[in-house]
């Protein structure tokens, strides 16, 4: 089955509603395994793989009807995994967005699920326990630590010490494995206490967590007062902050934040400006 | 004389005297007829023998499930089956016909029965390990065939991780046993393949006068000794991950299943080439044979094998533009993909070329031949489409795939086994079966094949996507007419299995040479003894010496056997009469 949610918080089973002549992008998922999207009168075709966001543009031309097929093989019903492509003018479009069953935004809805598992304990403005704010890190590079693959969990607090960081781009990718697999790529400088919400949140959900934190991605950077930042900038901490939070400093964070006060912003958000459909599916189970 | 070897075997009879050829006193068949010598027999001929039973029985499950495929296709709902028994319909097909015929049928049989001879050698280098490989092949097959159609499986020949290893039900481990297992005999024939050629040869058999069939085969070879164990690494990582939960492939185990189609491809795509330059092999021996003309360009078609043999190593990616594999490299892979086509158009241009001139005889064989080319042709530039990135956005996973892959296997692969198969059957036999049935099953097979396939170039083209039971009703004239196709395919691969039967009894008696061939193995008796030559040959010449010239000393020879034949058979008529006479004589 395709369950297809729209950032303005409408959603739909086996078929996807859109506008004509503008650009679409999917964000897709699986939550079991590897299926295809696959609108022949499109030409577009991307599998879904679980474990992973892939990505999928198109601009749709023609308003009409149009098939939807699974086309790589994922179980008994297979040949049943089929919908529609609806394609509409704008105007019907915008109406259609705000009939049905439509509640919030997915950032609304994904700002409702932070607080509600208590992701904002941590990450909240006034949280307890130190761990990386999120305001303003979508789309920039943020430093992590990658600590050896198979470190056990009650050693990586002491191993994660000496490993030297790097940076990676806080996309969809890096947010959905923060909280599915929390372990593997850590804030740098950060203790490795945050658990897996792997089995807690759906996918769906995270997907409504990520559109938050998107949402949030014009904010101030990581860790400091908006005033001392520009619009569109982030910056890291520096290594005193780092030592008074959790003890330690990665020793080569300066190598990779260049030691400059600011980082530039990335150009990774590729599907700004696009009317975009975050869509996550699901198998029926044979 | 200028007569062709059919009409030589029935010549005029002027005193009576029988002059066919006779089944030689002493061959590898009748040495032994209990089934322990054939069980346990290190001849070569025989392994090939046991490998061609085998893989025909193999052909016609795998058919089978072809059959209930295309059937429940008359219909938009699904005409005869549910689509959990469909799924697995295709899934048997598809395992059964890779992994059990398509691999073995041309090296494990005609390569097998052939490869020693052209070479003027006895055996293979290891005789033992020849027979190891049909066990490790005919317990695989048992094991994976068994689990196939008891209990079933629904993965499809792909075993794609995570459907396989945590959602899938069925016998998915014990097919994949089957699998590796016949991974192994593959591993071993081409071992045994590439060590024969290089340490075997007869006197004079320089590279360079090899038979282009052992080129391929050398080929073919090469790559089933490098590439099968990654697929049997692949299938063990599977076994494990589906048996102990292991996270190998399975994102929720930590595992990545884009690692599971690389590796899975790192062996599968270069065995499409395992499965056709054995092909390319015997299409290359036919053409020479029956265009009287040497092979035009023979380096190029030997060099070009080994060309294929290397690039097709370095192209698995095109099978994965539709994963998160980057665009970078599916540029490269699809840059390499189109390097491929090079080679195999040598292949073609230079098989037409031969033909050129030639004098062409339309025979069984031939007509598989010239089948062979036609469909190779078309499969392989419609696989132009399926390497171009653009292009193959959207031909990906439907029927396009289907029919692209089946024109290159079945057009492909099972032509030239029957143009092998027609070819060598006098010589492996020692008998001809019914050329005018002959000709009828290839006319009849390129007719129901093209009917068959073809209207899936058009079905993908349109949007359908593969292994789906039930599918859009707009779709349905095109499924019928594949269907339709396919009863006529069904008919074309029966007949020949019923007249090769009748033949062996009943066939005419071949003779050595029916079809006047150069080659080592047309230079002694059919069928051959367990050693195939009398003593090793000498080769001063290259392969394929074809001409006018040479049909007339070939024909000046024949005729010179007829006569001492008939000489023979003159003096023993003459002494039995001597005999009779003085008994009667004694008598008086």
């Amino acid at each position: 089955m395709w369950k297809v949610q729209h950032p303005e918080g409408r959603w739909e089973n086996n078929e996807l509603h859109v506008p004509v002549g503008r650009a679409i992008a999917l964000t897709m998922t699986s939550e079991d395994v590897i299926h295809d999207f696959f609108v022949p009168e499109f030409r577009v075709h991307q599998d879904v793989i679980p474990g992973e966001y892939v990505h999928l543009w198109f601009t749709p031309s023609k308003p009409g009807i149009y098939h939807l097929f699974c086309a790589q093989f994922c179980g008994t019903l297979h040949s049943q995994m089929v919908g529609t492509v609806t394609v509409m003018q704008p105007a019907e479009y915008e109406d259609w967005l705000t009939t049905g069953s439509n509640q919030e935004t997915l950032a609304a809805a994904g700002q409702r699920l932070f607080i509600q598992h208590g992701c904002n304990g941590c990450h909240g403005p006034n949280a307890a326990v130190r761990a990386p704010s999120l305001v303003g890190i979508y789309g920039k590079p943020v430093p992590i630590q990658l600590p050896p693959d198979g470190t056990p969990p009650e050693k990586l607090g002491d191993v994660i010490k000496t490993v030297p960081a790097t940076t990676i781009l806080a996309d969809q990718r890096y947010i959905h494995y923060s909280i599915v697999l929390p372990e593997k790529e850590i804030a740098a400088g950060f203790k490795p206490i945050m658990p897996t919400f792997k089995n807690r949140l759906k996918e769906e959900e995270i997907l409504k967590i990520v559109a938050y934190i998107k949402s949030m991605a014009h904010g101030p950077g990581e860790g400091v007062s908006a005033s001392r930042v520009r619009e569109g900038e982030t910056r890291t901490l520096s290594a005193a902050e780092y030592q008074a939070r959790t003890g330690f400093v990665p020793a080569n964070l300066k190598s990779i934040t260049g030691g400059a006060e600011t980082a530039p912003a990335s150009a990774g958000a590729g599907d700004s400006g696009s009317n975009s459909a975050g869509q996550n599916q699901a198998r029926t189970t044979p | 004389m200028s007569t062709t070897t059919a009409e030589t075997q029935g010549l005029p009879d002027p005193m009576g005297i029988d002059l066919q050829p006779e089944i030689p006193r002493e061959h590898y068949i009748n040495t032994d007829y209990s089934w322990k010598s054939w069980l346990f027999t290190l001849d070569h001929k025989r392994i090939a023998i046991l490998y061609l039973v085998s893989v025909t029985v193999m052909f016609f499950i795998g058919g089978f499930g072809a059959m209930i495929v295309r059937l429940n296709l008359l219909s938009p709902h699904g005409a005869i089956v549910s689509p959990q028994t469909y799924n697995r319909m295709f899934s048997m097909h598809g395992v059964v016909m890779v992994f059990f015929f398509l691999v073995p049928v041309i090296p494990a049989v005609l390569g097998n029965f052939l490869i020693p001879m052209m070479l003027g050698a006895k055996d293979l280098a290891f005789p033992q390990i020849n027979l190891l490989s049909w066990y490790f092949y005919i317990v695989g097959a048992l094991i994976g065939t068994t689990a196939l159609t008891f209990g079933g499986v629904d993965t499809g020949w792909t075993f794609y991780a995570p459907l396989s290893t945590q959602f899938a039900y069925g016998n998915v481990a014990w097919t994949i046993v089957g699998a590796f297992l016949a991974g192994f005999s593959s591993i071993l024939t081409g071992l045994n393949f590439i060590i024969t050629t290089h340490r075997m040869r007869a006197p004079g058999l320089t590279w360079f006068r090899l038979p282009l069939f052992v080129w391929a085969h050398y080929a073919a070879s090469l790559l089933q000794v490098l590439a099968t164990p990654v697929l049997a690494i692949t299938l063990l990582a599977l076994l494990v991950e589906r048996l102990f939960g292991v996270g190998i492939f399975d994102p929720k185990l930590g595992g990545d299943p884009v690692l599971m189609q690389h590796m899975f491809w790192f062996y599968s795509h270069p065995a499409v080439y395992i499965m056709i330059l054995p092909g390319m092999g015997v299409i290359s021996e036919i053409i020479t044979c029956f265009s009287r003309k040497p092979i035009f360009g023979y380096k190029f078609v030997a060099f070009s094998s080994l060309a294929i043999a290397v690039i097709s190593f370095v192209v698995w990616g095109h099978h994965m533009y539709m994963t998160s594999q980057s665009a970078f490299a599916s540029i490269v892979f699809s840059f390499l993909t189109f390097l491929v086509a090079i080679p195999s158009a040598i292949k073609v241009f230079n098989w037409t070329a031969t033909l050129y001139k030639g004098s062409i005889r339309l025979e069984t064989p031939m007509l598989y031949c010239l089948g062979f080319i036609g469909l190779f042709t078309i499969g392989g530039m419609t696989g132009l489409h399926c390497a171009a990135l653009a292009t193959d956005l959207h031909l990906h996973d439907t029927y396009f795939i289907i029919a692209h892959f089946h024109y290159i296997m079945v057009g492909g692969q099972v032509l030239a086994f029957m143009a092998g198969l027609h070819f060598w059957w006098p010589k492996m036999t020692g008998r001809m079966y019914s050329e005018g049935w002959g000709r009828t099953a290839a006319v009849l097979l390129f007719i129901g094949f093209n009917l068959t396939f073809f209207p899936q170039f058009i079905l993908g083209y349109e949007g359908m996507p593969r292994r789906y039971p039930t599918y859009a009703p707009e779709f349905q004239v095109l499924n019928v007419m594949s269907t339709a196709g396919a009863s006529i395919l069904a008919i074309a691969y029966a007949l020949p299995f019923f007249y090769l039967i009748w033949s062996l009894k009943n066939g005419p008696i071949a003779g050595p040479n029916p079809w006047r061939a150069t080659g080592l193995e047309w230079q002694t008796q059919s069928p051959p003894t367990t050693f195939n030559f009398d003593r090793i040959p000498v080769v001063v010449a290259g392969p394929y010496m074809y001409s006018p010239e040479a049909d007339e000393i070939l024909d000046a020879q024949m005729a010179v056997e007829v006569a001492q034949l008939e000489l023979q058979r003159t003096k023993a008529v003459i002494a039995q009469h001597h005999a009779e006479n003085e008994e009667a004589g004694r008598g008086v």
